[in-house]
């Protein structure tokens, strides 16, 4: 059969059967068929893919924009990565179903819109203006076509038409908003006696016998912190620089091709007029205004100068400074020189000495230095080119060797030319020199370094400098003995004896209030401080916050106070009578009530749309192909 | 199979000659089928597109607070587009107009329709916590429990659990209210840590369980 078909299909029959073949083709397109066959993506949406471009892409732009939020601060550590990938992911995989969502419903983006949208992205704007030239040229270094570009933010735009949609609809009714505010406005009335366990630190005695005994029942807290020895070599630029020479051939040579660049310093010739500002500010600027306008008017600088300038030793040459170079006058007078237009005069500059104008008449052009006078500079900038270039080199071996050499720094030290240098008693926490990083202790304490004895990869501390390290003393967490801590568990015992005598006190006082005896006699009996009928709001100012937030979760009083013991932020107690719960009656004008309706529908805003989402990705067939195990298994865990 | 040329033309003709017609029919049916899927198509964008221009006239009279206006725009849309997704979008902005100038009835009506008639699920979903929300408000925490009971709240928990709280207190049952907003206590947290009020009306139930 198969035989037959190859011997006809240069006849008719192959025409037939190309031209049947062709009609689904043009009915829906060849693309569909053979779109996204072989595409890498992170996740599918309703069979919708997330190529991991645009994954990497959108992750890269959060992580700057952290990085912007926290400035210097920024640590690249206090970010958890997988967490970030997974918001990233999610947000994505969100953004996805809205969008799909939003077609389904057949929304609608404005043409308009969007080409506003393109227009308003700044990436693509020269000068603060829409640039056709650079948007084409940006997107094709995008390797995507203008019409793919309004594509996309067609459907984004989509679904964020639904997202609006969802949240516009969102109210707070009348009732919910006056419960709110009568709950917020609550007042709770109560009695106090505080018990401070430090008031029983003096009366309670520790035995050795506790003391040891605390000392084997805790005995987790009180060991040496695990500790390793380093040994490493370390790489950085200022070192390779130190170690390059530069022959005097080569300096010449160098001066040679790149004389132009080594300039003598710009000359200027100029003048200026000073006004002093002594005692009367306002007077001095008048009177040099009026001289910067008669210049404009036409008279000759020099000639005021001479009449007007109170620097009276430039003034007599009418207020020459002569030949100036940079940094010779002060800082302001200097910038102004070193800006002006040859002939032009200068606005009103201030420095210390008081408010000149200032004029250049000549600006001599810098020659080319000497080769002696260039030579320093010179020998600096050849120095930092090949140091740079053979630091890159050295690190490349580095890595190299400490691969090919995982036992041993010797051999690593021997080809770079480096010392082997140590640190000590570096600890998971802390550790001095190169140990002060963090990434440094992570390494020695890593199943590589740590337990297979292997030499760490290398690790750049910074952009100048990598070490690579192995360790060669592991002193592991040990007990320490009980004469070095004992004082110190005398003192933890004695603060725990005292918690409980004071606990035990509060209990023994809860008990008889709840047979009827009165808080003030229990409080004169047991001589603890009472404070009576307090009468609190839920953001009691000077109140404590534990006190405050415990009180307000206790039960309503119904047959007589509720009691309880409640512990301080500073570690004392407070036993506690609610007497009764005042719910005061509500005087809410317009504006507030305005207020509160706002504040409540913008979170619940958030709240119903966050649902809606949710519970649309849990009716979604969505599958997280990232392939990082824990990612994925966080992701799926999600989805139930 | 065919000596010649000839011969497999004359096998063609014969095939053609007992098949043709079912080819011809075939062919006829599936491009029929083709052309009334993408008229069919057509209609419904059509349609979609004046009925997303019908909400969006709701929208702009909800924006101006007119009621009325945005009543009978909604009321033509609803009647006219109810087969439409969008139409549930113009439903629940007059019900959250009509919350605002207090007319919790007509907010009911429009919320009960949602719920019916929304093509978009999860989005009826939502329709049902807001109109419980509105029966409690209206004093009738009863329908505010029929309306939540018996429906599968998905990721809706916490909603659905804050809004059958207030409704169990209204009702005079505070301690399964309390339960009530333990369980939306405890959803949230799983996301994104609870809502204050949230965690205020379930203290202000404390002595309640059991």
């Amino acid at each position: 059969m198969l035989q037959s078909i190859r011997d006809n299909i240069t006849g008719w029959i192959a025409w037939v059967v190309v031209i049947l073949l062709s009609i689904p083709f043009a009915l829906f397109g060849i693309n569909t068929y053979f779109e996204g066959r072989f595409t890498n993506a992170v996740a599918t949406v309703n069979g919708e893919e997330i190529p991991n471009q645009r994954f990497r892409d959108r992750y890269q732009n959060q992580f700057q924009q952290l990085r912007q939020m926290f400035g210097d601060q920024f640590d690249p550590e206090m970010i958890d990565e997988s967490r970030l990938r997974r918001q990233v992911l999610d947000q994505m995989i969100q953004e996805e179903l809205l969008i799909q969502r939003a077609e389904d419903q057949r929304f609608r983006a404005d043409e308009r819109e969007v080409i506003e949208q393109i227009r308003s992205i700044q990436a693509f704007h020269v000068d603060g203006e829409f640039s056709m030239e650079r948007y084409r040229t940006l997107l094709r270094a995008q390797n995507m076509t203008p019409s793919q570009l309004e594509q996309n933010l067609t459907r984004e735009l989509k679904g964020q038409y639904l997202q609006s949609a969802v949240s516009r609809s969102t109210f707070v009714t009348d009732q919910e908003i006056e419960r709110m505010a009568r709950l917020e406005a609550q007042r709770r009335i109560f009695d106090e006696i505080s018990i401070a366990p430090a008031d029983f630190i003096d009366r309670v005695d520790v035995s050795d016998d506790e003391v040891e005994e605390w000392y084997e029942t805790h005995a987790d807290r009180y060991m040496t912190a695990e500790q390793v020895d380093l040994r490493y070599i370390k790489l950085s630029m200022a070192e390779v620089r130190e170690r390059i020479e530069i022959g005097e051939e080569e300096l010449r040579e160098a001066w040679e091709r790149d004389r132009e660049r080594y300039l003598e310093d710009e000359e200027r010739y100029a003048r200026h007029i000073l006004i002093r500002m002594d005692d009367d500010e306002s007077a001095a600027r008048e009177k040099i205004e009026s001289l910067r306008q008669r210049l404009a008017d036409g008279e000759s600088f020099e000639d005021l100068a001479r009449e007007y300038s109170d620097d009276t030793l430039s003034g007599e040459e009418g207020g020459s400074l002569g030949w100036v170079l940079p940094g010779d006058m002060v800082d302001a007078v200097d910038e102004v020189i070193f800006t002006l237009e040859a002939g032009e005069v200068s606005e009103v500059v201030e420095s210390e000495f008081g408010l000149h104008l200032v004029r250049v008449d000549e600006i001599e052009t810098p020659e080319p230095l000497p080769f002696e006078e260039a030579r320093d500079e010179l020998l600096a900038d050849l120095r930092q080119t090949e140091a740079e270039r053979r630091f890159f080199d050295l690190r490349e071996t580095m890595a190299d060797e400490a691969f090919t050499n995982p036992d041993a720094l010797e051999p690593i030290a021997d080809i770079l030319d480096l010392d082997i240098r140590t640190v000590e008693d570096v600890t998971r926490d802390e550790g001095e020199g190169i140990a002060g990083h963090s990434r440094v202790r992570q390494e020695a304490f890593s199943a590589m370094v740590l337990d297979e004895a292997l030499n760490s990869d290398p690790i750049e501390l910074d952009d100048d400098t990598v070490v690579v390290l192995r360790v060669v003393d592991h002193r592991p967490a040990e007990q320490r003995p009980l004469e070095a801590v004992a004082d110190q568990i005398r003192e933890e015992v004695r603060q725990d004896k005292a918690t409980r005598e004071a606990r035990a006190l509060a209990e023994r006082l809860r008990e008889r209030a709840g047979e009827g005896e009165s808080f003030l006699d229990l409080a004169e009996e047991a001589d603890q401080p009472i404070r009576e009928a307090r009468n609190v709001s839920r953001d009691e100012p000077d109140m404590d916050r534990m006190l405050s937030q415990a009180l307000f979760r206790m039960p309503r009083p119904e047959n007589g106070p509720v009691t309880e013991i409640i512990e301080k932020q500073d570690g004392s107690l407070a036993l506690v009578a609610l007497r009764s719960v005042e719910s005061p009656t509500l005087d809410m004008d317009a504006d507030e009530r305005h207020d509160r309706r706002n504040a409540v529908r913008s979170s619940l805003m958030q709240a119903e749309f966050n649902a809606y989402v949710r519970e649309l990705r849990r009716n979604s067939d969505v599958e997280v192909l990232l392939d990082d195990e824990e990612e994925e298994r966080r992701l799926q865990e999600d989805r139930i | 199979m065919f000596s010649s040329d000839e011969e497999a033309i004359d096998a063609v003709k014969r095939w053609w000659r007992e098949n043709g017609a079912f080819v011809i029919a075939g062919l006829v049916i599936g491009v029929a089928l083709i052309a009334g899927w993408r008229f069919w198509q057509a209609s419904m964008e059509t349609q979609a597109a004046e009925a997303g221009n019908r909400v969006e006239q709701v929208n702009m009279a909800a924006e101006m607070g007119d009621f009325d206006q945005a009543a009978t725009l909604a009321d033509e849309l609803l009647a006219d587009y109810r087969r439409t997704s969008q139409a549930a979008h113009g439903a629940l902005r007059v019900a959250a107009l009509a919350v605002d100038t207090g007319r919790l009835e007509e907010a009911a009506d429009y919320l009960r329709w949602a719920v019916d008639n929304g093509r978009d699920q999860e989005l009826a979903k939502l329709a049902r916590v807001r109109l419980a929300r509105v029966y409690v408000a209206l004093d009738d925490p009863q329908s505010a429990l029929d309306v939540l009971d018996g429906v599968d709240p998905g990721r809706y928990v916490a909603l659905f659990e804050e809004a059958r709280g207030d409704a169990l207190l209204a009702a005079g049952e505070p301690a399964a209210a309390r339960e009530a907003y333990g369980r939306a206590l405890d959803a949230d947290n799983d996301e994104f840590g609870a809502s204050a009020a949230l965690e205020m009306k379930y203290h202000d139930l404390a002595g309640y369980q059991d």
